[in-house]
């Protein structure tokens, strides 16, 4: 397989917040997920991140309809 | 149909039941005509696989990146390297194409949260939840921090970020498939999941793999002595600690048995350890992890569980369709899996007293020993069906594929 080595910023829109990272990756590869990944999908998942922010906080026993 | 088989774990996997029931659930759909694939974390944890069509993809191709731009994110985060693991999952996925599965069959509540995100919006998505995720933690806490308590478990990061996953897992699968009441009622209660949304029937036991198994060495036993046996995992959930103490008490009033324990853990130089102490290294006999685990069961007389909790082991099935009467504890799905004086005898968890009667009981009976351990074949090769199994599988993808909108 030919490889093509291409700056991860390529694929910034996959990231809410992207950061320069002066990594390199595989271009077919990323293109690929990029290709594949649902519209509107990011890393990381923020609803989950709020999920996991509550229950460290609070443990399981808050309110989990709210969540 | 093409099924998709996900874990977040490593396949396959050495230890625990995940992966023969991933791979004999795999060879009983194709056998009624499905494709399968099979998608989890590579052996070795340093990538991906979708294992049966030998794709891997390394995670060095994917973490790098994924770490640099969450690196802020991450920093309130106990175990960063799981989440950097589930992010490579649903990029993996990605990169294998989900487009082409008519039903994504997870077996643990990570893989079902990661595939929620990639997966195309008509693809429906079950997850077999087989453990507890938070439980777990909070045993491997216990294998190395003995005198930890609950309380203190609970209050740890680590604990409930797993509880949040497994939390957030079951509301983003359409349908939850456990084994036992016992499991359905914890997730149905602790995580207010609807009881419309869960699904429970038993594994089953592909009893023609079972006795396929070849004979290994098996030890040299007086002729009076029953065989006491255990199989499973050594680790602190599974109480051996407790089994020991009752074998030193039932070395006080008999003498007519041996006790075989087959597996491994984190636990067992403790416990061999602990059986010098007593006395017992010729009574108690530790023989590793075996790959001849059913033709040792047709060998032995009585199958012992004292787990401090469980769900639905295959240690039990196997032992009941080898014949053989079991003594276990009133803890998780066991209660489910033993009926109480008809196929073995259940006891207190974490009660050594309770476990050497139980044990005892059967010793000294050999008509009730007999009689219940052909009660449990009986019962055992209904109740753990391979084929049941399947069928109700096939008709849980049938319910979502054809009832209900996605």
């Amino acid at each position: 397989m030919n490889t093509l080595k291409v700056l991860g910023d390529l694929y910034n829109s996959m990231f809410h917040n992207p950061i320069e990272t002066n990594v390199y990756v595989e271009h077919q590869i990323w293109s690929k997920i990029r290709a594949n990944v649902p519209d509107g999908y990011k890393i990381p998942d923020k609803k989950m991140m709020d999920i996991i922010a509550k229950f460290i906080e609070e443990g399981t026993s808050s309110d989990l309809s709210k969540l | 149909m093409k099924v998709l088989l996900a874990t977040y774990f490593t396949i396959p996997q050495e230890i625990g039941g995940l992966w023969p029931f991933i791979s004999e659930l795999k060879n009983g759909l194709e056998t009624r005509g499905f494709e399968v694939d099979i998608l989890g974390r590579t052996a070795d944890g340093s990538g991906y696989t979708l294992y049966n069509k030998n794709l891997v993809l390394h995670s060095d191709e994917l973490i790098p990146l994924v770490q640099g731009n969450l690196a802020p994110a991450l920093n309130f985060l106990p175990p960063a390297n799981y989440e950097l693991a589930r992010y490579g999952l649903e990029l993996a996925a990605a990169s294998f194409g989900l487009k082409r599965y008519d039903v994504i069959h997870c077996q643990d509540v990570i893989a079902g949260l990661s595939l929620s995100r990639i997966k195309p919006a008509h693809v429906p998505l079950i997850t077999s939840v087989h453990g507890s995720l938070p439980h777990s933690y909070i045993h491997y806490l216990k294998n190395n921090i003995p005198s930890i308590t609950l309380e203190d478990c609970q209050k740890t990061a680590t604990y409930r970020y797993h509880a949040a996953l497994e939390f957030a897992g079951l509301q983003k699968s359409c349908l939850i498939h456990t084994s036992s009441m016992w499991f359905r009622n914890r997730l149905t209660s602790q995580y207010g999941i609807s009881q419309d949304k869960v699904e429970t029937f038993p594994y089953g036991l592909n009893i023609s793999t079972l006795e396929r198994q070849q004979p290994g060495m098996i030890p040299h036993v007086t002729p009076h002595k029953k065989i006491i046996i255990f199989t499973g995992r050594i680790v602190h959930i599974k109480g051996i600690p407790y089994l020991i103490d009752a074998l030193h008490k039932l070395k006080k009033v008999r003498n007519d048995w041996q006790c075989w324990i087959i597996g491994d853990g984190e636990l067992g130089a403790d416990s061999v350890k602990k059986t010098a102490k007593y006395g017992l290294h010729n009574d108690v006999l530790f023989l590793g992890k075996r790959n001849d685990i059913f033709p040792l069961l047709k060998k032995s007389d009585i199958f012992v569980l004292p787990s401090l909790q469980d769900n639905q082991p295959y240690s039990v099935m196997e032992a009941q369709v080898a014949g053989l009467p079991s003594v276990v504890t009133n803890t998780g799905g066991l209660p489910e899996m033993v009926r109480h004086g008809e196929t073995g005898i259940v006891v207190p968890s974490a009660n050594s007293h309770s476990l050497f009667l139980g044990i005892k009981q059967l010793l000294q009976n050999d008509t009730l020993r007999t009689s219940m351990g052909e009660q449990a074949k009986r019962t055992g090769l209904v109740q753990w069906s391979f084929h049941t199994m399947i069928d109700k599988t096939i008709h849980m993808y049938e319910k979502l594929l054809y009832s209900s909108p996605k």
